[in-house]
């Protein structure tokens, strides 16, 4: 085997590497800011004691579930109680494959794609790996053999069909306005004007798409399946060690996931920010700032705002009280499903009459 | 009208961005945490914590005159106190015994004390591992007075 093809073998491996090495150490330490801006923003200080502000606590927490007992109850249905957790958490980390982190770059006289596939039904195949991931939930809610586990399992099946409908309805005015399903195309259809104000039916999209993201991750205001105070724990209650951990580094996939989605289709993915609108920039004399600001890597666009987002999720979590369980369902079967019904008409209107 | 005010403030989440604002403005504020076993808070002065004896003038012995007033008015009943007749018609505290796990630290027994044989020191660490060490009788009280004021005679 000759140097150019170990170089090849590693040009193939090393994207999955780092991929996979970026959401595990997202998986591990969003759980470690999530605590944080939550002790903060309740006057606390957030964990301190394991290393310098706690930054070791992840690694701690990880070690400590390892070597947790695996209990599995005796009325449980073993073989769907071990499986359910892998299944979301496996449908959770498959979505990355289809998300571009920037564009394709030439570095050293080499063509450098910062994606795995560059799939054309990207959007969907993110969207249908959501629904499956529910399957996990349902089916840990039912075999754990506990009332409070299925009633989230319920909840949580029940919620997520409720809120898929609205979703799909506002990726499809998203898809409608780039005129195409593949994520690339999508963040390349905003070269000029983002998605989240392209008026006027941008930001009703943007809102309904956060608002229906929120309740697919199941993240507090819509965090019912596993209402602590209710369900004690929801469809996890009966599960320990690895396997409760599993659960948690799934929820925070999924949430990257939601949040590069928003990202991509809506504050244009790795599109740098620009202060001055392109006509003003020649004629400030801060202009440069601009072009700054156009320097940053693409790549670093879409963290920053990827980032952006999770702080927004864990800052409404900290806000917002939770929703009762029918307004929960009034809210998407009466409020979102016809304006995201409504918007999804006006925009192919515009669309075909070239007004966006 | 206030119903028209009241469509615009839902369709513009207003009431919601209201409490994002309060939420970010506390996460900006600075903590109220104290890092406890790292960094602790002096007490305040005439705090009630751990309970002490002072010694007598002699030093040699507690200043307890064993009037029992402590143990009358301890609405706990965390204090007991024995005493005898001694040689010279005189009173002896033969035990003087004080139980943390029933007192509630209200401090009676300081102000009924008389002779101020009975203080409360700052001490509020006072976890142990067994009922015993919550156990105080006279000589470890003295020992808590020594910790505290020195081994000086007399006063406080």
């Amino acid at each position: 085997m000759g140097t150019a093809n170990i170089l090849n073998v590693i040009g193939a491996v090393l994207p999955f590497a780092v991929l996979i090495v970026f959401v595990l150490v997202n998986m591990a330490y969003l759980s470690y800011v999530e605590r944080k801006i939550w002790g903060h923003i309740q006057a606390r200080l957030g964990p301190m004691m394991t290393g310098w502000h706690g930054i070791l606590q992840p690694i701690a927490d990880g070690v400590k579930l390892l070597f947790k007992e695996d209990i599995i109850p005796a009325k449980a249905d073993k073989w769907v109680f071990v499986i359910s957790p892998l299944i979301l958490l496996v449908m959770a980390i498959a979505g990355f494959a289809a998300i571009p982190f920037g564009p394709t770059m030439t570095v050293f006289g080499k063509q450098i794609s910062f994606r795995l596939t560059d799939l054309n039904i990207g959007v969907l195949y993110i969207v249908a790996l959501a629904s499956v991931g529910t399957y996990g939930v349902i089916m840990a809610g039912w075999a754990s053999n506990n009332k409070y586990s299925l009633l989230g399992g319920f909840r949580s099946a029940a919620q997520m069909i409720s809120y898929e409908i609205p979703m799909a309805f506002a990726i499809i005015c998203v898809a409608l306005m780039a005129g195409s399903l593949n994520l690339t195309d999508i963040v390349n259809a905003q070269a000029q004007k983002w998605f989240i104000v392209a008026l006027p039916v941008g930001p009703v999209i943007f809102i309904i798409y956060f608002i229906a993201g929120i309740a697919e991750t199941n993240r507090a205001p819509f965090d019912l399946p596993e209402a602590e105070n209710e369900l004690v724990g929801g469809f996890f209650t009966e599960y320990t060690g690895m396997r409760f951990a599993m659960f948690f580094m799934a929820e925070y996939a999924n949430m990257v996931i939601v949040s590069l989605l928003m990202s991509i289709m809506f504050m244009g993915g790795w599109m740098p920010v620009q202060i001055f609108p392109r006509w003003l920039a020649g004629n400030v004399p801060i202009g440069w700032i601009n072009t700054g600001l156009r320097a940053i890597p693409p790549t670093f666009w879409l963290l920053g705002k990827l980032y952006f987002f999770i702080f927004l999720f864990s800052w409404i979590r900290m806000t917002l009280p939770r929703l009762r369980y029918d307004q929960l369902m009034s809210f998407s079967w009466k409020i979102l499903l016809p304006l995201s019904l409504g918007t999804m008409l006006v925009t192919a209107y515009m669309k075909q009459m070239n007004w966006l | 009208m206030n119903k028209v005010k009241q469509l615009f403030k839902t369709i513009f989440f207003i009431e919601i961005a209201q409490g994002l604002a309060l939420t970010f403005k506390t996460m900006i504020t600075p903590a109220v945490t104290r890092q406890y076993p790292r960094v602790k808070r002096k007490p305040f002065p005439g705090s009630r914590g751990l309970h002490a004896m002072r010694r007598d003038e002699t030093g040699k012995q507690g200043a307890c005159i064993g009037c029992g007033l402590c143990e009358a008015v301890c609405p706990a009943k965390a204090i007991t106190v024995v005493t005898t007749e001694g040689p010279n018609h005189e009173k002896l505290v033969n035990s003087y015994e004080l139980d943390l796990l029933r007192c509630v630290f209200c401090g009676f027994c300081i102000d009924a004390c008389p002779v101020s044989a009975i203080l409360q020191t700052p001490e509020f660490e006072l976890s142990c591992y067994s009922r015993n060490d919550a156990f105080y009788t006279k000589d470890r009280l003295i020992e808590v007075g020594d910790r505290f004021m020195g081994v000086k005679k007399g006063g406080v």
